[in-house]
């Protein structure tokens, strides 16, 4: 028995529609996702600081700015001071330089823009990270190279669980989280160091 | 034009709808900010917490506790653990709240003839620099200060140096509930200032004379831990305790032995017991003697009960390292306390359970009826009054409303701007002791430090400072001050102060022991003064402090306002409490079941109207098992009026209780008649609506015989062995390096509910209010249940504690739609809280009933409409139209409630289920500082007791028990596998993580079936 012609368009049409709806949910999920949403985000920046003279050129330490990486859950920004350490005489007159030489002497915050937002929901803590042999780089990406910072990864929670089922792929020793070309053997130092990155929900959400 | 059409309408609207997906585009990501500061903060990592010890001021002492702190705000507050195991109270607990509270923020004002002005601090200091000027010209003529009670040193140098300075001046002190009044009586026997310090781990058997010494007593934290540490049913020795009151308490329901009377009569019987143990022990004359037979008269009916305790008193007098004690409680008249004092020296215990210190003040304070004298002799033309409201809480028959008025000038100073206040000339609000320096004495003498640990949240005047300047002296600072009194107190060396300021106390601080006799004869006039009660059919009131909010001082604090009664359950609301067969007498009760309304939470209670001397007090009736007939109980500390940034607001929380209390002395009074109001119901909100226990296989109690003779040998029915089959704890399961688990001991639980309010601070657990309650919706993820056990005669009273019991096989875990509660590898039932949608399933599975669930955006929203709904303005009093306009009142209770957040646990929207998660955030934090330590190494062990729950921290007592069952050292692994340890609802198969400790009683074999109290329910 054949369809009737109505029949055909009607259900030609429920049939476009499904294809279309599929589409359209398969498309929400596949580009709103973190990778396409997060990644790439270079917000513009009230101070101009670039990564690549200081990190990449100058083979600054991440450590000697952001030096609560090792203490802290955060790895913090650096205080205006800080900046000021080397800049009170390097390029001191520099119109770049002049917004941290005011923040410093007026004793007001700098604001910047955050790049890397996890959830509310999320706990994450650096310093267990950088303690236990976890690269800068590999979840903040070359920032050696970066002219002005963007976020390299996605950051969600399928990223953190690449490393957390498998850690011993990634575990660098501690004198080499700041180098983005370690290429030495890190296999058995998860085990010397009895490294256990849970999977449990509660490592990360309490 | 022409008519718009059909179809021109809608291609009109397709075509907007085609073009407003491109007005979505260029959405840009919400910017979040990220501050950096201009210069690195000295001793400040953002994140990482520091403690500070300081001390909470009480009345006569303080509780040393330590306060965390993040980003130099505090977020919690424990026990300081280098002193009496750092337990602390409920209200210690919810203090931080009270720093942030609301409602505290205060303005200077000062009021003329004819306005109202408010003016800054510069102001205020001119002001009082003026005053004072004018008061030094007469040399403090008609100068009155009136402060409330404090230990510390500081404070009474700083006092005597003005009544040096001004030699006509006054100092009095005023509290509503004077815990110290007992030192008072005992100092004027003894002739000297004293303080008698209770020692009850060295206590054999204990008879409290109506002294609430667990819950309501001066550093009763320290004498609950005392106590059960004497009670411990495995050391083989357990004290034992009796007790006599005439309300009902958390000493009366820990108690071997309770006697239930009215007030009045706890002297008859006191003076019956002393009878037996002077006559045996030949102590005092024969004098006192018949004194004592004359007074023990209205006592007869109890012969047998006295009999027995008096017995078993002069029984335990002949062990050599531990000696009886008799302790009388601070609403008993001084006759009691009289004999308490005799009753202990005759039994020997002095240097032993008890002993006598000399406390040797600089300068002694007056009293209110004193100062209410001068008043009322127009004597007083300048008065100060710091920290004490008596406005709201003196006895009604001195009408301190009228007479204040009498004095010239009246300057008040307090964290809020209190009843006082409103009728005051100048207000100064007062700083917290969080945000200021100071120092205290417990009340052993020992000094403990007091120092700030933020920047004052509002603005203020610290004690301190205001008594420097009304002295006239040029003010430095407070930290100055404080350190002076260190240096005169124990030493001047750098050192000594900076371990001071590290541990919070100084060691061999203590007041010295004195061995001075007392004054027989004073004691025996005291004693043959005491008059019998003699109106027979009247009423007897007892006024007791109200478990949430103290003497009312705690009334804005709305973390304790929704802190259930341990006893009544009663929450946002104060009730007058009757007998079930008063109620039957007045016709409010049928008989027929023990509490008002067993099926619902709340509690339809009818109102009655109290009849005191010639004022009246209309409140509701709530029946309560256990009390004496023709007694009511009548809670304090409600029925407030505050001047806030809303106006003057009385919020309309329970009644008043003060108007019927006179200065007579004591905590009760007799009422002329109790009449029901007809028509009038009150709704009651109670967390709790079932009294009693339906099997008996949920609570287990043993007496001691029992437990040490019976248990071994039977091993079957009650007490499940522990061995890893049904319902055990096996901890093999996970595979996580640490198991973890509870044990708590009912033993030990007095159920004073510290652990409700710990939980509350550390978790995050919004307020709900008593619309919600009623509604059955309350928050607390740990609840104590208190059940009237029904097989002996008394109504005895038991707790247990109550929270989420992580069971390895829970059946909350396996009916969640999203995957949302999960276990994980340490055996924690998990709540993730980003999956939860709301379904409410595991809510339902649950057998324990511990899982709450967020039906409004309680932690946004309902704390803004919780305030709107409570203040209802009233229209009298001062003109404060501005400063309501001046707030933006819901971002101003945003911003203050988010600084009071622990920020390390997440704060739960509308729609997301909770429960107890053994402190998750502080195992994943203690867990974090070992690998952080290790570095590139193994993490060490976690030691037992690094990680300790909020609950368990704050237990006073030590009921629970927390830690790694896989460690074979730790003390849970030992307490898992007592002989008393038992598992609520075994026959689930749930098997939980939380076992229990049977309750063990050490009743007096030859007391069975004696106790006369209150009639079976």
């Amino acid at each position: 028995m054949s369809l009737k012609n109505l029949d055909r368009i009607f259900y030609g049409i429920v049939g476009i529609a499904v294809i279309g709806i599929s589409t359209v949910i398969f498309a929400y999920f596949y580009y709103y996702s973190p990778e396409y949403t997060t990644v790439g985000y270079q917000p513009i920046q009230n101070i101009s600081f670039s990564h690549a003279t200081h990190v990449g050129q100058l083979g600054i330490d991440c450590r000697y700015c952001h030096y609560t990486v090792e203490y802290s859950p955060y790895a913090g920004l650096p205080e205006a001071a800080v900046c000021m350490n080397c800049h009170k005489q390097v390029l001191a007159q520099d119109e770049r330089i002049l917004p941290l030489k005011m923040a410093v002497d007026k004793q007001q915050p700098i604001i910047y823009v955050k790049i890397h937002k996890l959830p509310d929901y999320v706990w994450f803590s650096h310093a267990v990270h950088s303690r236990r042999g976890i690269a800068c780089f590999h979840c903040h990406g070359d920032v050696a190279n970066m002219e002005k910072t963007y976020q390299a990864k996605p950051l969600d929670m399928k990223f953190c669980l690449e490393c957390h089922k498998s850690p011993e792929k990634y575990i660098v020793p501690l004198s080499e989280i700041t180098k983005t070309n370690f290429t030495g053997n890190s296999e058995n130092l998860s085990e010397k160091w009895n490294v256990k990155a849970n999977t449990d929900c509660s490592s990360c959400h309490r | 034009m022409d008519k718009l059409t059909r179809r021109d309408f809608l291609r009109i609207a397709a075509g907007t709808l085609a073009v407003a997906p491109f007005g979505f585009c260029g959405c840009r990501k919400p910017e979040d900010k990220a501050i950096a500061m201009s210069e690195p903060a000295e001793d400040n990592i953002h994140g990482v917490p520091k403690y500070f010890a300081t001390a909470f001021p009480r009345r006569h002492s303080a509780i040393p506790i330590l306060v965390k702190t993040i980003e130099n705000h505090p977020v919690k507050i424990e026990g300081n653990p280098l002193i009496y195991r750092g337990g602390t109270d409920r209200y210690t607990q919810a203090l931080l709240f009270e720093l942030y509270d609301p409602l505290r923020c205060g303005s200077y004002w000062i009021k003329t003839t004819n306005n109202h002005q408010q003016t800054d601090k510069d102001g205020i200091y001119h002001f009082i620099a003026k005053t004072v000027d004018e008061i030094a010209k007469n040399k403090g003529k008609g100068f009155c200060i009136l402060t409330g009670a404090s230990s510390s040193p500081s404070r009474y140098k700083l006092i005597s140096k003005i009544l040096d300075k001004l030699p006509y001046a006054g100092w009095y002190e005023y509290e509503a509930i004077d815990f110290d009044r007992g030192n008072a009586i005992l100092s004027h026997f003894f002739g000297e200032d004293v303080v008698c310090r209770w020692k009850f781990d060295l206590a054999n058997v204990i008879l409290s004379l109506d002294c609430d010494f667990v819950d309501s007593e001066e550093d009763s934290f320290s004498y609950a831990y005392q106590f059960v540490a004497g009670r411990n049913p495995d050391d083989g020795e357990m004290n034992r305790l009796y007790c006599v009151e005439g309300g009902i308490s958390l000493t009366g329901a820990v108690a071997d032995h309770r006697l239930c009377v009215p007030p009045s009569m706890v002297h008859s019987i006191a003076a019956a017991i002393a009878l037996e143990i002077l006559r045996e022990k030949k102590f005092l004359g024969e004098d006192f003697l018949k004194t004592l037979q004359k007074n023990s008269e209205p006592a007869r009916k109890w012969e047998k009960w006295i009999k027995q305790c008096a017995l078993d008193l002069l029984k335990s007098s002949t062990q050599k390292n531990k000696k009886p004690l008799v302790v009388a409680g601070y609403s008993q008249p001084e006759s009691v306390h009289a004999l308490a004092l005799v009753m202990n020296l005759a039994l020997g215990g002095r240097d032993i359970s008890f002993s006598v210190k000399s406390r040797k003040r600089p300068v002694k304070p007056g009293t209110l009826n004193q100062l209410a004298q001068r008043l009322n002799n127009n004597e007083v033309t300048n008065l100060v009054i710091i920290d004490c409201n008596p406005v709201y809480n003196a006895p009604v028959d001195l009408n301190w409303a009228q007479i204040q008025k009498k004095a010239g000038l009246v300057i008040h100073s307090g964290l809020y701007e209190d009843e006082t206040a409103i009728e005051a000339s100048v207000h100064i609000p007062k700083l917290h002791f969080l945000e200021c320096w100071g120092d205290a004495r417990m009340s052993d003498g020992t000094l403990l430090a007091i120092q700030p640990v933020t920047k004052p949240v509002f603005e203020g005047i610290s004690e301190l400072e205001l008594l420097t300047r009304l002295s006239g002296e040029n003010y430095r600072s407070d930290y100055d001050i404080v350190r002076e009194t260190f240096a005169d107190c124990v030493s001047a060396d750098n050192n000594s102060w900076n371990l001071f300021l590290k541990r919070g106390f100084a060691e061999d601080t203590e007041w010295k022991d004195v061995s001075i006799q007392p004054d027989n004869q004073k004691i025996l006039s005291t004693v043959a003064s005491w008059r019998e009660n003699k109106t027979a059919n009247s009423y007897e009131i007892v006024f007791i402090r109200s478990p949430a909010t103290d003497d009312g001082r705690y009334y804005t604090n709305i973390w304790l306002q929704e802190f259930p009664d341990p006893i009544t359950r009663i929450v946002w609301d104060n009730a007058a409490l009757i007998s079930p067969q008063l109620a039957k007498t007045l016709g409010i009760y049928d008989g027929k079941s023990g509490s008002p309304d067993e099926t619902r939470t709340e509690a339809e209670c009818k109102k009655i109207e109290i009849q005191v001397g010639n004022r009246t007090l209309t409140c509701p009736a709530f029946i309560q098992p256990g009390i004496a007939d023709n007694t009511i109980i009548l809670p304090l500390g409600y029925g407030r009026k505050l001047n806030t940034i809303w106006g003057i607001t009385n919020f309309s929380i329970g009644f008043n209780a003060y108007t019927l209390k006179l200065s007579n002395g004591t905590g009760f009074t007799n009422a002329v008649s109790v009449k029901v109001v007809n028509g009038e119901t009150y709704k009651i909100a109670r967390v709790q609506k079932h009294d009693f226990l339906m099997t008996s296989d949920d609570y287990h109690e043993l007496t001691i015989r029992e437990y040490q003779e019976v248990l071994p040998n039977s091993g079957v029915g009650k007490f499940i062995e522990l061995t890893g089959k049904q319902g055990a704890i096996s901890g093999k399961q996970s595979s996580g390096e640490n198991q973890w688990g509870m044990v708590i001991d009912l033993s030990k639980c007095i159920g004073c509910g510290a652990c409700v309010t710990a939980c509350r601070a550390e978790n995050n657990i919004p307020v709900v209010g008593k619309e919600q309650v009623l509604r059955g919706r309350e928050m607390d993820w740990i609840r104590v249940e208190r059940y009237y056990c029904k097989n002996t005669d008394d109504c005895n009273i038991r707790f247990r504690p109550m929270m989420c019991m992580h069971c390895e096989n829970a059946p909350c875990e396996y009916v969640c739609p999203f995957n949302a509660t999960v276990h994980d590898s340490e055996g924690l039932n998990l709540m993730v809280y980003n999956r939860c949608a709301g379904a409410r399933y595991c809510m339902n599975n649950c057998p324990y009933k511990v899982r709450r669930f967020n039906y409004l955006d309680y932690s946004k929203m309902m704390t803004n409409e919780l305030y709107d709904n409570l203040v209802k303005s009233d229209k009298h009093g001062h003109e404060l139209a501005d400063r309501i306009q001046r707030y933006d009142k819901n971002a101003f209770i945003s911003s203050l409630i988010s600084l009071l957040r622990n920020p390390e646990v997440t704060v739960r929207m509308r729609g997301i289920a909770e429960k107890c998660s053994y402190c998750v955030q502080r195992i994943q934090e203690v867990k974090a500082k070992k690998k952080i330590e290790a570095g590139d190494s193994k993490p060490l062990p976690i030691m037992d007791g690094e990680v300790k729950t909020a609950c368990e921290q704050a237990c006073p007592t030590g009921a629970i028990i927390f830690g790694n069952l896989n460690d074979p050292n730790s003390y849970v692994s030992k307490m898992v596998k007592s002989r008393r340890g038992y598992i609520v609802l075994p026959h689930l198969n749930t098997k939980p993580r939380t076992i229990y400790l049977a309750r063990i009683t050490n009743p007096n074999p030859e007391m069975a079936g004696q106790q006369q109290s209150s009639k079976p329910l």
